[in-house]
């Protein structure tokens, strides 16, 4: 069989938790790694009489997401039920939105290999999260915690715009970049903050949507990538032995890199959503929608092209630069320090920072965005070398000296005194005749003799002057 | 009246059992609901708004300031069993 012969198609459901203080219906902590049934409220137990009342910070980050995805926000707006029994949701409904979602075709443009891709975003909805359940292997009960019931989602749903694994995980990662800009979750995904389901399916190149397998609950970008591979994988191979897909939801098990059928109960899947009486319609006014308009910060996407046109940054170097807000802010905290050489600045976070600390604690690295313009500027004004740069910033690392105290202090500076290179050279060529034959054959020789100037200076010897005088000495006639 | 397999179906969804009996009760009973609801057919409503809200109340919100926080105790008192400070429920098939 050929996977050439096929197309993948690909559409995502994520849902994002947003970073309130409480949940979506009622004033119990979203805080999570709780002890089990202790941040629970009567509202999220589904207590007769009580009345859900809406958060007012999740309406404004539902639009802020839209706004960012370039949505159509609908300004009147309904939260309907989702009827299903489990025991993870106590009312027997989930408080979601149907037919008339807070935002609408919207859009989102990343870069995957330096090339432009757009998917379309379906739809937006707010909703509640259910509860969590555990199973016990041998035991007749389940476990179910609460904590977790009522906690603010949006789902954000996008067009099966795209083609490849690869193409799923840009999306992703662009996605949770905006909503960690937007200040509306904090993209853990481990912790649950942020989970896709892909809904996967194959087809002849050309030919008819295939049936779809929905791929739940996947908490990681790698297993997301093998998930999909998997599963496109899985399709092509029934089909090709002439077997049909089956319409179902697949989990995946990371171990044995498989996807496999969630085992439920057999029933019909009927909502029977209808608007939910408790909550009247969410009327969104123009004053209100322009405030949080004004709101949104600089997105990714909008970065990396000011980066590019305002620095004259690589399209490489501003993606690695805007992916996460915090290294974004270090970048340009570090740039208003030092404003000369941004590209130098681009090249010190991505090569040395970034070696020394997580993208996401960079706000608290030990060389904070201002000592890293000190260093920057000695360079550019040649107070010291590249060579010797490296040796300040892993000086740096472990005292709190800025680098002009440490080049000091240590005595570091640059020796850009051709008087003093000069004499070095003098004397190397006189110690070495025979290197000086061998330079006169093969000019790559010119190495060696820069290699031994630095180490007699201890590498402070300012690079630019020692390749000039040893190019002039060496190509002058023997005395 | 309506179809059996509409009772049986929406009784499933419900997590009811219903024996034979209560089937042909409950497809007499919806059917007449649903004959009478028909009524509403009969009304022209081109261009009629679908009405969502009967009556038009402004939605409160609240602030995000934690407040309500039940006693763990007393969010499993009504719990006919609970375990590990968990509600145990007959066991779901799945997602493991």
């Amino acid at each position: 069989m050929s996977m050439q012969d096929w197309e993948i198609v690909i559409g995502c459901e994520v849902h994002c938790q947003l970073d309130t203080q409480t949940k979506i219906f009622s004033g119990a902590p979203t805080t999570f790694g709780m002890e089990a049934n202790t941040q629970v409220a009567s509202v999220d137990l589904g207590l007769p009489g009580v009345l859900p009342v809406l958060n007012e910070k999740v309406i404004g980050f539902a639009i802020k997401a839209g706004l960012a995805l370039e949505c159509t926000i609908n300004q009147v707006n309904e939260f309907a039920r989702k009827n299903y029994f489990y025991p993870d949701l106590p009312k027997g409904y989930q408080i979601s939105q149907a037919e008339l979602p807070i935002c609408e075709h919207g859009k989102l443009d990343f870069f995957l290999n330096g090339q432009s891709k757009r998917v379309g975003i379906t739809r937006i909805h707010m909703e509640e999260d259910a509860g969590k359940s555990s199973h016990l292997s041998g035991k007749p009960i389940s476990l179910v915690d609460l904590n977790r019931a009522g906690t603010p989602l949006v789902e954000i749903v996008s067009e099966p715009d795209m083609g490849s694994a690869d193409e799923v995980v840009a999306y992703l990662k662009e996605l949770r970049a905006i909503v960690l800009y937007l200040g509306i979750c904090d993209g853990n995904m481990e912790e649950g903050s942020f989970r896709c389901d892909a809904n996967v399916s194959v087809r002849k190149r050309g030919a008819e949507l295939g049936t779809r397998c929905e791929l739940k609950n996947i908490n990681s970008f790698k297993f997301i990538k093998d998930a999909i591979n998997y599963e496109a994988f899985r399709q092509v191979e029934l089909i090709e032995a002439g077997g049909l897909v089956r319409q179902e939801t697949r989990l995946y098990n990371p171990d044995r890199g498989i996807t496999f059928t969630m085992r439920t109960k057999e029933e019909a899947h009927d909502y029977r959503y209808f608007p939910d009486p408790d909550l009247p319609s969410i009327v969104i006014s123009d004053e209100e929608l322009e405030a949080i308009r004004k709101e949104l910060p600089e997105l990714p996407a909008e970065k990396r092209e000011r980066y590019q046109s305002s620095f004259s940054l690589s399209v490489y170097d501003s993606e690695v630069l805007a992916a996460d807000k915090h290294v974004a802010q270090y970048f340009e905290t570090s740039i208003d320090a030092f404003s000369k050489t941004p590209k130098i600045t681009a090249n010190w976070i991505i090569n040395e920072v970034l070696r020394e600390t997580k993208a996401s604690d960079v706000g608290h690295f030990t060389i904070t965005p201002t000592r890293l313009a000190g260093l920057i500027a000695l360079l550019d004004d040649k107070t010291i070398n590249g060579k010797i740069a490296k040796t300040v910033f892993e000086k740096m690392l472990t005292t709190a000296a800025s680098a002009e105290e440490i080049v000091s202090a240590e005595g570091l500076r640059q020796v850009s005194d051709s008087g003093a290179i000069e004499s070095v050279v003098d004397r190397l060529i006189e110690e070495n005749p025979d290197k000086v034959e061998q330079y006169r054959a093969k000019p790559k020789m010119l190495g060696w003799f820069v290699g031994q100037v630095m180490k007699a200076m201890k590498g402070k010897a300012n690079p630019a002057i020692v390749n000039d005088i040893l190019v002039k000495k060496l190509n002058e006639e023997p005395k | 009246m309506i179809d059996r397999s509409e009772v049986v179906k929406m009784a499933a969804l419900s997590k009811l059992e219903l024996g034979e009996e209560e089937i042909a009760h409950h497809q007499d009973t919806l059917g007449q609901i649903l004959d009478y609801i028909k009524t509403l057919d009969d009304v022209d409503t081109t261009g009629v708004q679908p009405t969502i809200h009967p009556i038009h109340l402004e939605l409160l919100l609240r602030e995000d300031v934690v407040d309500g926080v039940l006693s763990r105790e007393d969010v499993l008192k009504n719990a006919p069993q609970s375990q590990n400070g968990k509600f145990a429920v007959p066991k779901m098939i799945g997602d493991t």
